[in-house]
């Protein structure tokens, strides 16, 4: 298990969704950090490390809705997908649509699982702690394990240059490696670790059962 | 619908190449429908119905039980995730190493998931089983 907390990339727009998955995740049992963006673009931001989120810590698992304010979902996929630095973390599609063409383009888009948000919350809290129990236990991710050459790095550092470089075995690219190697990876920047909590529209679709 | 309707109804493809290894992954997987090759070829052939293929059905799920630094293996995920007909098809690989290049690679040949096999053979029927069930019951699959 990594010696740090697990990080977590939610991207999603509804402020009961965003309420609800992070009071889910914390109460789950693996220690864990969750930020939070709000559409397509600043989900890209985070990733690419754009702008005000230059020190954005790098997530081991991005949960992604498909229908996002500015860019969408599958836009997000395909960018971060095609990005070599990037197209490793894993991404789990949770998002109301049903939609075959939404399941089938997700799929082609390398997400890799897509899971149906159940309106039920019992079942969507059944649904977060599987995503916990599966991906955050079960599977085994790259982001979680120490990076190749990491202990090394760690144990003699050089006096000019990367460590990650001079130790790389040229799988990764040096972008990568140096972003893997980053120390802002680990650290706690603070400044995003708390998200945006309950809006007004908590509860609106779950609590209570009255569904509009 | 009701879980077990789902789960009974799904279709699995298993590349493994030890007997043994075989028969503990059909223990795991005995309520569904299990197909299994052992030869790294045969995992394309299958998909496309080609020779002794030509009646197999699509799979819901691919089992790869594999060797990374194998590169016929590791040919096998490529050659699947490149082929716009069956790249949306899930493959989780289930494998003994948890080397950081391993893992990563798996991944960025696009495998859905990489989970590692532990040596107690009881474990491993616990690990294949809570596996099916999350990508069975929980994941909404692709579908034709």
């Amino acid at each position: 298990m990594p010696s740090r907390p697990f990080e977590i990339l939610l991207v999603e727009d509804s402020p009961g969704d965003i309420w609800l998955t992070r009071e889910i995740l914390m109460q789950g049992p693996i220690p864990k950090n969750i930020s939070v963006v709000t559409d397509g673009e600043q989900a890209l931001d985070y990733l690419f490390q754009r702008g005000k989120f230059s020190g954005a810590r790098r997530p081991d698992l991005i949960l992604l809705d498909l229908n996002l304010p500015r860019v969408n979902g599958l836009q997000v996929l395909t960018q971060m997908k095609k990005d070599s630095g990037l197209r490793a973390i894993t991404v789990v599609v949770l998002t109301t649509s049903e939609a075959r063409s939404d399941i089938n383009a997700a799929y082609d888009l390398n997400a890799n699982c897509y899971i149906v948000k159940p309106v039920d919350l019992e079942q969507f809290t059944q649904a977060i702690r599987g995503i916990e129990e599966f991906w955050m236990s079960m599977a085994v991710l790259p982001t979680t394990l120490p990076p190749m050459g990491a202990e090394e790095a760690q144990a003699e550092p050089k006096a000019s240059g990367t460590p990650a470089e001079s130790n790389g075995s040229g799988l990764l690219g040096s972008k990568l490696r140096r972003r893997l190697m980053s120390p802002r990876l680990v650290r706690y920047p603070g400044r995003y670790a708390h998200s945006p909590v309950p809006g007004r529209r908590v509860g609106s679709r779950r609590f209570g059962g009255a569904r509009s | 619908m009701p879980i077990e309707a789902v789960v009974a109804a799904s279709e699995i493809l298993l590349l493994a190449k030890r007997e043994e290894e075989i028969a503990v992954i059909r223990e795991a997987t005995d309520c569904h429908s299990l197909s299994v090759v052992s030869e790294c070829p045969d995992v394309v052939s299958f998909l496309r119905q080609q020779g002794k293929y030509a009646n197999a059905t699509r799979p819901d799920l691919i089992l790869l039980d594999m060797d990374l630094s194998n590169t016929e293996e590791c040919e096998v995920l490529t050659e699947i995730k490149k082929n716009s007909e069956f790249k949306r098809i899930p493959i989780v690989v289930i494998a003994s190493s948890e080397r950081y290049e391993d893992v990563f690679h798996a991944y960025d040949l696009h495998a859905n998931a990489y989970i590692r096999k532990p040596a107690d053979r009881t474990e491993l029927v616990r690990v294949l089983r809570a596996t099916l069930q999350f990508w069975l019951t929980l994941v909404r699959l692709p579908k034709q």
